[in-house]
């Protein structure tokens, strides 16, 4: 543990009953800091957010925020934020109301709190609705309300439970980057739940991935795009090719090529061919291999052709690649396949 | 489909029954009790005006305000309990918790005379006690279905923002609470401000309420104009608690409209302890009185026996205040009952079908005279018929059959309630896809309405029964000594000291107490499911 981590949590189990949700978390996040916690549904992220805030009692291990032990501490005196998918603001208040309940509770605050109130609805572009009643906010502005109640009492960290998912994409990525501008502006730390690989990486600063109960890798996105370790994490974020490979004596094929010595031992084992080191060609090609187009996908300024592979190449199966092009090719169009093979990464599991 | 005409015309045929009924045996009595107070003299105004009213009217507001308060600090965690945790047997204490709302007034007066070796009878504690134990039922109903549809996710919310429990309770839970919370007290209030059984059975004659004054003005000094007024005072408050049950009502519904159930089973050993002293409390309030009851029945001399049962069949000795065996006095009852749930069922039926067909206004205007016999008390109800029908035309006092009739108004708002939404969920579309099927208007009747509508009555008739075994409010006013009902006779043995007529009429308050609450049984199997909001 190093001594600038805000929150450091150990060893970390919890469940309901004899079933264990949450297995040995182990998680540091510093002051300033935003981590995604990414996962499929029933991952037990929102259990791991819950034991956290203090609303789910852990089974073991230990919660420390700035180096106290909270674990056992009742949630309203933890003073950390959280904000959910409903947002679940307080239907009998106003939004000025809602935004203000956090420093109401928090004693010695005086008449500074409309002025916080002002301040957080300027923040997440609400002037002027303080007065308004919560029935009369669209989903959009809801969650904004939920955000500002959040921020109010300063907390040093907040939690985020899949705070955006209840919202059509446009908002959803307008949201997020308004999330993200306040939270940097209010200097506060984050923990975010999301299930969606493009939310996590738009949001954080690192991200960690779950996976039944556990937290199976943690990292920058970059370092997570570029090697994501294991082939459920690879599959999970949607990362381009994830291609079963047969190797023998520590060599294999792929695409009519040897793969580097150094990916792994004998037996069926899982590699990451990103679209990069994949090209396409209409002329056949030496070193290539003879493909078929499936279908093409417009992503914005190139398109993205997946192309089965001629089953003619030794101990590879027959495999889908990913590669990018100029220009859309009609699906069942021949193609000569080339693998850039030194960039092929080796995948655990 | 039938042309517009006749199907106005069929409305207003089909409302002509109950029209007549609601007209004769409660409008016009109503009339007559208005009439009778313009007919006051001046000793009128001095009765009026003088301490013993004052202090009955005073009596009456604190013990109304008392019992309210008290049931819902009672019911608040009862309900809490019911609404957020999930356990085995919730739904049976849901049921138990109800039980004592459907008991006849009297049984409950019974229950409390004693409770175990405490005398506490006669004492105000015994008819606070009581009416907490009645209306109980109301908060814990009304409140833990309407809780257990609250999000707690809100709460933790507050939680998280640094709110202690306390405050969690003050500042989230009570106002989201407040609409339901607000038209329980108001119900509550209503109730234990018209207590009528209850106070007249458990005071001793040392106290009375505005109710059990009108009883003794009319019944006992023969000055019907005193009671008249009485009576009318009685109307405005309740009118006006019935208006604000109501408008709290109608906001309720505005709150929230999610169904979905957010008890969780009790996980900590303090969950499952908090759990444990709400359903104790439950225990206690609602428990005990019965048991003691059941107890007290099975109880003569200082030895266990069945004697006081035995004693149902004998005849009445020389110290009996009663004219006739008791078994003959049961079996009054169920016939007064029969007859009124006939009654009450057929015009309930026909006015529920009236309300379901008429639209706009004149709807709201026959939904509040529907009503109006639940908010004016029995005892109006006895004291009006008792003024309407003894003069010519209609000197029918010492006829038997106004007491089935009373009992029929009583039991007819019960009825229009339970039955109008059964026929409110008949779906159009059924009907039109069974015409559309080649099924002609007759056939559409017969294979769609006629079961749901047969059912609706069964229920309706059984909600009636059940008013009509109990009702004693009206009935004390109709009753006379040669022909009782179960009710009144529990009031004459009661009010005679002795061993053998208590321990009767703790024997015919258990036997009043199973025939009300198989009743009540059977009418919860045919509906097919929950009680609605009573």
């Amino acid at each position: 543990m190093t001594s600038k981590d805000l929150l450091h949590v150990a060893g970390l189990c919890a469940g309901y009953g004899d079933n264990q949700v949450v297995s040995d978390v182990d998680l540091q996040v510093a002051p300033g800091e935003i981590v995604a916690i990414l996962g499929p549904s029933g991952c037990g992220k929102s259990t791991l957010l819950r034991s956290l805030v203090g609303l789910h009692q852990p089974t073991s291990g230990t919660v420390r925020l700035d180096g106290r032990d909270i674990t056992g501490v009742p949630v309203y005196q933890r003073r950390l934020g959280l904000m959910s998918q409903n947002g679940h603001l307080f239907p009998h208040l106003s939004v000025a109301d809602n935004v203000a309940f956090g420093l109401q509770m928090q004693a010695g605050q005086g008449g500074d709190i409309a002025d916080r109130v002002t301040s957080l609805l300027d923040l997440v572009s609400l002037s002027g609705f303080g007065p308004r009643t919560i029935d009369t906010l669209s989903g959009g502005q809801a969650q904004r309300v939920a955000l500002a109640r959040t921020l109010a009492p300063r907390p040093n960290l907040v939690l985020l439970d899949e705070p955006l998912s209840g919202l059509d994409r446009a908002l959803r990525d307008e949201l997020a980057q308004q999330m993200i501008g306040s939270l940097r502006h209010e200097g506060t730390a984050a923990i975010m739940v999301t299930h969606d690989p493009d939310e996590a990486f738009t949001v954080a600063d690192r991200v960690a991935i779950m996976d039944h109960g556990r937290l199976v890798t943690i990292a920058s996105p970059d370092v997570l795009r570029s090697n994501p370790g294991t082939s459920f994490v690879a599959r999970f974020l949607g990362l381009d090719a994830v291609v079963e490979v047969d190797f023998d004596h520590g060599s294999a094929m792929l695409a009519g090529k040897p793969l580097p010595i150094g990916l792994g031992g004998d037996g069926r084992r899982a590699v990451l061919v990103p679209t990069k080191a994949v090209e396409v060609s209409f002329e056949p090609t030496p070193g290539g291999c003879p493909g078929t187009v499936l279908r093409s996908r417009f992503l914005g300024d190139r398109y993205q052709v997946a192309v089965r592979l001629e089953s003619a190449t030794g101990t590879t199966q027959v495999e889908t690649l990913f590669a990018a092009v100029d220009k859309p090719l009609q699906p069942g169009h021949r193609v000569t396949v080339t693998v850039d093979t030194s960039l092929v990464l080796g995948l655990n599991g | 489909m039938t042309g517009r005409g006749t199907s106005r015309r069929t409305t207003v045929l089909l409302g002509l029954v109950p029209a007549v009924f609601i007209g004769v045996f409660f409008l016009l009595p109503l009339a007559v009790i208005f009439g009778e107070t313009l007919a006051f003299s001046r000793s009128t105004v001095t009765t009026l005006t003088g301490s013993s009213v004052r202090s009955v009217v005073w009596f009456t507001t604190w013990q109304a305000t008392v019992s309210t308060a008290v049931t819902l600090v009672i019911g608040l965690p009862i309900a809490w309990a019911l609404a957020r945790f999930r356990f085995p047997g919730r739904q049976f204490v849901r049921a138990a918790v109800t039980v004592p709302f459907v008991l006849p007034t009297v049984v409950v007066a019974s229950a409390f005379t004693r409770i175990g070796s405490l005398q506490i009878g006669t004492s105000v504690w015994a008819i606070l006690w009581a009416h907490v134990f009645f209306n109980v039922a109301v908060v814990v109903r009304s409140l833990s279905g309407y809780w257990a549809r609250l999000d707690p996710a809100i709460e933790e919310q507050a939680r998280v923002l640094g709110a202690s429990p306390i405050i969690v309770f003050r500042r989230i839970t009570l106002p989201r609470l407040q609409p339901v919370l607000l038209s329980a007290a108001a119900i509550v209030f209503l109730f234990t401000f018209s207590s009528f059984g209850v106070v007249l059975l458990l005071s001793g004659g040392r106290r009375a309420t505005i109710e059990t004054e009108v009883w003794r003005y009319a019944t006992q000094r023969t000055e019907f104009d005193v009671a008249a007024v009485l009576a009318l005072m009685q109307l405005l408050v309740v009118g006006a608690m019935l208006w604000v049950a109501g408008r709290a009502g109608r906001k309720q519904r505005q709150v929230d409209g999610v169904t979905v159930d957010h008890g969780v089973a009790p996980a900590s050993w303090r969950q499952r302890t908090q759990l444990g002293a709400c359903l104790a409390l439950a225990l206690v309030v609602i428990g005990i009185p019965l048991v003691s009851l059941v107890g007290r029945s099975l109880r003569s001399g200082n030895a266990w026996s069945a004697n006081n049962y035995l004693r149902l069949f004998d005849d009445p000795g020389p110290s009996s205040p009663l004219a006739e065996p008791i078994w003959q006095i049961g079996a009054n009852s169920v016939w007064f009952a029969v007859l009124a749930s006939v009654l009450a069922a057929s015009t309930g039926l026909l006015a529920a079908i009236v309300l379901h067909r008429v639209r706009g206004r004149i709807a709201v205007f026959l939904d509040g005279l529907v009503l109006l016999p639940l908010g004016a008390s029995a005892v109006m109800l006895g004291l009006g018929l008792l003024l309407t029908f003894d003069t010519e035309p209609f000197d029918w006092r010492a006829s038997w059959f106004l007491i089935p009739v009373a009992h029929a108004l009583v039991g007819f708002p019960f009825v229009v309630r339970s039955v109008l939404p059964m026929i409110r969920n008949i779906e159009p579309g059924l009907r039109e896809a069974a015409a559309t099927l080649g099924a002609s208007p007759r056939q559409v009747w017969r294979s769609v309405d006629e079961p749901i509508v047969r059912r609706a009555f069964g229920v309706g008739a059984g909600f009636a029964f059940a008013v009509s075994v109990g009702e004693f409010g009206a009935t004390s006013f109709l009753a006379r000594p040669q022909r009782l009902t179960m009710p009144t006779a529990i009031f004459r043995l009661l009010g005679r000291p002795g061993a053998v007529t208590y321990g009767q009429a703790m024997a015919l308050s258990v036997v009043l107490m199973v025939v009300t609450a198989t009743a009540m049984l059977l009418i919860e199997r045919g509906r097919g499911g929950g009680v609605g909001d009573f």
